[in-house]
């Protein structure tokens, strides 16, 4: 089905590929009749929404900002600091996720004992943790370069920004 | 997103008035290729069958099957099995959105549709990262009791987990010739065909050697993504799985719980006012009924406490993935159930004074009601229970959700042992 495959499938992949499409379909349509005869029809708008909107969300916002901001942001910085800060960019979006999460769960307690900590030092803590992980991979990464760079006379210093 | 993506950045769309929509081309970092989203799709779709798995468990313990039945040991399995649910529904988070990003270009394939197989193919995408991501998403809400819609969650997450579990199965059928090859592919490997049917510029001119300037960088990008989404992942699960795994707790500032916080050391779930037994369960009046075959009697707090009060070290492991250990004093639900004639060969329904609600009562099976540790329990930590924790008696059985626990007992009924499970 996807044009490039590099060859054509042998007899026992398309055999296993028939059955994974056939079988998870099938739990497809479970979860499908599952859904038509156990939730109640007054839901259906609520949970249909919400099933569309994390894809609408996704795919028109976060994604976007996430590839514009790496198309901005890493051909600024030196080669050994583009992976650690697309980690520490990955990390914050998921991050940002549960600090919703967090946040809202605070504004809105049943008890006491439901999200004790203070958002703001806990939502602070894991941005510094980010940090310091981004921070351990420029290291981690300098010093690859560095090794990597070494036994060739004419190696290119790896921590000078690309031509542009 | 890497260097390459900027420098070559005159794309296409140069001139167009309008922002462009981008085609799958137009993405030129190395992270964007077959063999990374395969890599990151395996530990995706590793952690939903994990996710799938440990469900189905909590779904099982709460509607039993007639084929299938749990028992009070190992005490800790339902413990773990939740804890790991939740714990490796956090660890999707980032594995979801760096799946999606890898992924992301595909989503501008052109042409947009050729045929209908293709058709299918993309629809069947779209069902399952809407359903995932509606998982995961509704999934972290919930623990953290955040419920902004409109709909039961435990019914639509049961439901969607099926969606989810066939559409990656459906996924991976339909990419499997794309992902054998690219997870066969070394992550350093040049290839002409990147498997996308693009060509880019780093791979347009494959040199056998590999010592490419520009196929360097790409592995290295590939490489460095891979450890940066591994970092992530365990960086989330390092800081959320203490709720559940005590000696980690100091560490879990994301989670939704520290599992030593709460009324005499352990979290609350349901309130005493919002149960709406906040007077009815401290009014001295209380008694326990006991029913069961040979009639039905009814024991104040005292008569319980005088009966003589067996110790059980047994966890409350809530269905949202926290848990704690805790130390109950009470008195052996069999020897309740053998007051009124009871064996351990019979059920026990337990009712609490909750007056509504779909936990006012459960179904102890008769393999719980016959365990040492499965007790009414009256005292937390050698006090009094609070009555948040549902004085002036509790159930705690091993191996249970925390649901299922129920507290605030007003009545205790023998019942002829339903089919195995014991389906309520
Ligand atoms: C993405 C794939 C996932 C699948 C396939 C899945 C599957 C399931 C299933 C089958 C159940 C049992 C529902 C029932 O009792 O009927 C369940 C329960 C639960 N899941 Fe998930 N789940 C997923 C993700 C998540 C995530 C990301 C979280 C949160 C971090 C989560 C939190 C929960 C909770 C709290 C329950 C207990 C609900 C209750 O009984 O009140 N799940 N899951």
């Amino acid at each position: 089905m996807s044009r490039a495959v590099p060859q054509a499938p042998s007899p026992a992949v398309r055999r296993a590929r028939a059955v994974l499409v056939v079988a998870g379909a099938g739990l497809v349509a479970f979860g499908g009749w599952t859904a038509w005869s156990t939730v109640p029809q007054g839901q259906w708008l609520s949970a249909l929404t919400w099933l569309a909107g994390g894809v609408v969300v996704h795919d028109a916002l976060l994604a976007p900002v996430a590839v514009c901001l790496g198309a901005l942001l890493l051909p600024r910085v030196p080669p050994a600091w583009r992976a650690p800060l697309r980690g520490g960019l990955l990390a914050a979006g998921a991050l940002a996720v549960l600090a919703v999460a967090q946040v809202a769960g605070a504004a809105d307690r049943r008890h006491w004992s439901v999200v004790p900590q203070d958002p703001a030092v806990a939502i602070t803590t894991a941005v510094l943790v980010i940090g310091a992980g981004v921070l351990l991979g420029v290291v981690v990464g300098v010093r690859r370069r560095r090794r990597g760079a070494a036994p060739p006379p004419s190696g290119r210093p790896g921590s000078t920004p690309p031509p542009r | 997103m890497t260097s390459s993506e900027a420098r070559e950045a005159p794309g296409p769309h140069r001139g167009r008035p309008h922002l462009p929509v981008p085609r799958t081309d137009d993405f030129r970092s190395a992270v964007h290729d077959p063999r990374v989203v395969a890599r990151v799709g395996a530990l995706l779709g590793t952690a939903v069958l994990i996710l799938f798995a440990t469900g189905l468990v909590s779904h099982l313990h709460q509607d039993p099957v007639s084929w299938w039945a749990f028992g009070p040991s190992p005490a800790w399995a339902y413990r773990v099995t939740q804890g790991v649910h939740v714990a490796v529904g956090f660890a999707c988070v980032p594995l979801l959105l760096a799946k999606l990003y890898a992924a992301y270009p595909r989503l501008f394939e052109r042409p947009a549709l050729r045929g209908w197989r293709h058709a299918v193919e993309r629809g069947s995408v779209a069902v399952l990262v809407a359903a995932t991501t509606f998982q995961i998403v509704t999934g972290v809400l919930n623990v953290f009791q955040v419920y902004p819609w409109r709909f039961s969650f435990v019914a639509v997450h049961y439901a969607a987990a099926w969606v989810v579990a066939g559409s990656v199965v459906v996924h991976v059928g339909v990419k499997l010739p794309t992902i054998l090859a690219a997870l066969r592919a070394p992550l350093a490997q040049m290839r002409a065909d990147d498997g996308w049917g693009r060509t880019t510029g780093e791979t347009a001119a494959p040199e056998p050697d590999g010592g490419d300037d520009r196929a360097d960088d790409g592995a290295t990008t590939r490489r460095g993504f891979l450890a940066a989404v591994a970092a992530a992942t365990l960086g989330v699960v390092a800081l959320t799985v203490g709720q559940t795994a005590r000696p980690l707790a100091p560490l879990a500032v994301l989670a939704p719980r520290d599992p030593r916080v709460g009324p005499q050391g352990l979290p609350v779930n349901k309130t005493a006012r919002d149960a709406g037994v906040a007077e009815t369960a401290a009014d001295p009046a209380w008694r326990l009924e006991l029913r069961g075959p040979d009639g039905t009697r009814s024991l104040s707090r005292p008569d319980l406490l005088a009966m003589g009060l067996a110790t059980a070290v047994v966890p409350i492991a809530c269905v949202e993935g926290w848990s704690a250990t805790a130390t109950w004093d009470g008195v052996r639900v069999r020897d309740l159930a053998r007051l009124v004639g009871g064996t351990d060969a019979e059920d026990v329904r337990v009712e609490s004074l909750q007056p509504g609600g779909s936990y006012r009562e459960s179904l102890l099976p008769a393999a719980y009601v016959a365990a040492d540790d499965t007790l009414l329990a009256l005292r937390l930590g050698g006090e009094d229970l609070d009555l948040d924790h549902g004085f002036p008696a509790r159930v705690v059985a091993p191996n249970r959700p925390g649901v299922l626990q129920t507290k605030w007992v007003s009545r205790l009924t023998v019942e002829p042992a339903a089919p195995q499970g014991g389906a309520a």
